[in-house]
């Protein structure tokens, strides 16, 4: 079984796009996140409100004006602002950061429109607007649990979804000892590193960028098998001396990277 | 071919909030075996309760024998221990089953259960360490609140005050009572956080005892222990998400429980009433143990995302090369 769910989308230049669907638990941090910020904003936008409004009406005391209604004005003008913080600040962000909030972009998540183009002005609006019914009155955490789009209000009446970012953490460099670059250089030729498919290169990357925050015992056992089970594959007679199984795998994932380079750059 | 499930496939470390999808995920795709789990294991917990009402009825009726209670006691707590475990050994079979399908190794249910029922009373017994080095904090903290207190106060001079209290002293100490005040709640404060932290460190304890091989009841909490090292404010983090999303279920129950209420007082029972009182009690435990049906595996299936994303963290689970030997 898969662990999120998916949809592909085809563009309207019938390309098939697949998404993994952002999930109840990143929505849920990421409202957490953004009413926290939110949250803040209001209580900020109150207190300048209250200190402007102490101010205003001492002023209108000073004078001669008929004021009487002037408090019942600055609590409409007040809440008016509230709203259009609470729906702006949501609006803005979907807007102009294609799709997020602060929240989202901390929990990696995007809104975009259903045929998979990102979002304007008006679906980001009708988002916003619904929101204190899916939020407030709890609606919208069941049409995400429940659907198999994990749409909210919201996202049915804009049209939208909301998905994971495809992650972008690939390409982060990795600690090479300098032993292992000198290993890398040699490994060609001693043995056959095309008999590696992409996905055993994989594990030795998510390996090398694990290792660090690994309990270390369990490290050492792990290293040992990968550094084995690799000999074997691309058929290497003994590992040359002095080399520690980390070593082993960084060279391996060194010596695998520059020949793929290579035949990108021949093809 | 079949679809590769996508923890399998890209052994990527699960972020907070893919661990609360994934168990949400998983929950509902097993819903029926879980839930059927979860409501045998809820009617263990309820059978020393029904067990202790129906004596006490007995005795009430009777008013006689009660030489017999030198046996029945005891037989009580047995049959509340043995309870117990069956409720726990339940729960630990759910996480058992989700750490299987997280592993794409899915076992049946009868293996599983005999697995588990193996260990039934480890599962007791890590419970029961767990509660004792709880209650050991708890009394240390409350120790160290004490001597600081006390401390403080006899150093600032409280106990000439106590021998003799006068308003005046009172007063003019306002801001000393008023700091002594705070200092213990920011003391408390403090403690709360330390126990979120170690409720965290602990999450997952009953786990590694339901899933791996060889490990005793003492082992299991050093192996969660070491498993949650640096993971901690994470893990509380997945807990508190959790919890976030399960607010509307126990607000809808909140709702149940009122007009339940409602509909009793308009069928004619008044308010302060014993009947009313008993029916009231009843109806509130009757809804809060099916909401515990539905609530238990949805916290098991977490704590096994939890263990399984740990273990994959700290000790690469799930990293290997594939065999290819048919191939070669």
């Amino acid at each position: 079984m898969r662990f999120f769910n998916h949809v592909s989308l085809s563009t309207p230049e019938s390309v098939e796009l697949e998404f993994t669907l952002a999930g109840i638990g990143n929505r849920t941090l990421a409202l957490v996140l953004d009413y926290s910020i939110l949250g803040a904003l209001l209580v900020v936008f109150w207190i300048l409100w209250g200190m402007f409004s102490l101010g205003l009406l001492s002023y209108l005391n000073s004078g001669t004006f008929n004021y009487a209604s002037a408090p019942i004005w600055l609590l409409a003008i007040a809440l008016l602002i509230n709203f259009f913080i609470f729906a702006g600040y949501f609006t803005f962000f979907e807007v102009f950061w294609q799709g997020q909030t602060p929240g989202k972009r901390f929990t990696k998540i995007r809104v975009i429109r259903d045929d998979g183009r990102p979002i304007g002005l008006s679906q980001a609006a009708l988002r916003s607007l619904l929101r204190p019914i899916d939020d407030f009155c709890f609606i919208g955490v069941f049409f995400i649990l429940f659907g198999k789009q994990e749409k909210r209000l919201g996202d049915w009446a804009a049209g939208t979804l909301v998905i994971q970012e495809q992650r972008g953490d690939r390409k982060a460099t990795l600690m090479i000892s300098e032993s292992a670059k000198q290993l890398a250089i040699e490994l060609p030729k001693l043995a056959a590193l095309n008999q590696l498919l992409p996905d055993d290169f994989a594990v030795v990357r998510t390996y090398l960028q694990r290792r660090s925050t690994m309990d270390a015992r369990a490290r050492n056992d792990l290293s040992l098998n990968l550094a084995r089970q690799l000999r074997t594959l691309i058929g290497l007679e003994t590992i040359p001396p002095n080399t520690t199984a980390d070593q082993f795998l960084e060279a391996v994932y060194e010596a695998y990277q520059q020949e793929e380079g290579c035949l990108r750059d021949k093809g | 071919m079949a679809l590769p499930s996508d923890l399998s496939t890209s052994p990527q470390a699960l972020s907070v909030g893919n661990v609360v999808s994934a168990g949400f995920r998983l929950y509902g795709a097993h819903a029926k075996q879980y839930l059927t789990i979860a409501l045998f294991g809820t009617l263990w917990i309820l059978l020393p309760f029904v067990a202790v009402i129906a004596v006490v009825l007995f005795f009430a009726a009777v008013q006689n024998y009660y030489a017999t209670l030198g046996l029945i006691i005891p037989a009580l707590i047995v049959l509340f221990c043995y309870a117990i475990a069956k409720y726990l050994a339940n729960s630990a079979l759910i996480a058992r089953l989700a750490f299987g399908e997280l592993t794409s190794q899915p076992e049946a249910l009868s293996d599983a259960r005999r697995y588990i029922k193996a260990r039934q009373w480890s599962f007791l017994g890590a419970a029961f360490l767990m509660s004792l080095i709880y209650t050991g904090i708890a009394l240390l903290f409350y120790i160290a609140l004490a001597i600081v207190i006390a401390g403080l106060f006899a150093g600032l001079g409280g106990f000439q005050f106590l021998l003799n209290p006068t308003p005046e002293v009172l007063a003019s100490n306002g801001g000393t009572v008023a700091l002594l005040v705070l200092l213990g709640l920011a003391l408390l404060l403090v403690f709360v956080t330390f126990l979120f932290w170690l409720g965290a460190r602990f999450v997952s304890a009953e786990v590694p005892l339901a899933v791996e091989p060889g490990v005793t009841a003492m082992q299991t909490i050093g192996r969660v222990w070491s498993l949650t090292k640096g993971s901690a404010w994470r893990i509380a983090l997945i807990l508190f998400v959790t919890s976030l999303v399960t607010l509307p279920l126990q607000l809808l129950l909140q709702i149940v429980v009122g007009s339940v209420d409602a509909i009793i007082r308009a069928a004619g029972f008044s308010v302060g009433s014993p009947t009313y009182t008993a029916l009231s009690l009843l109806i509130t435990y009757v809804l809060s143990f099916a909401l515990s049906i539905f609530i238990v595996p949805l916290w098991q299936v977490i704590k096994a995302v939890i263990y399984y994303d740990l273990r994959s963290r700290r000790e690469g689970l799930g990293l290997q090369l594939r065999d290819r030997g048919s191939q070669l």
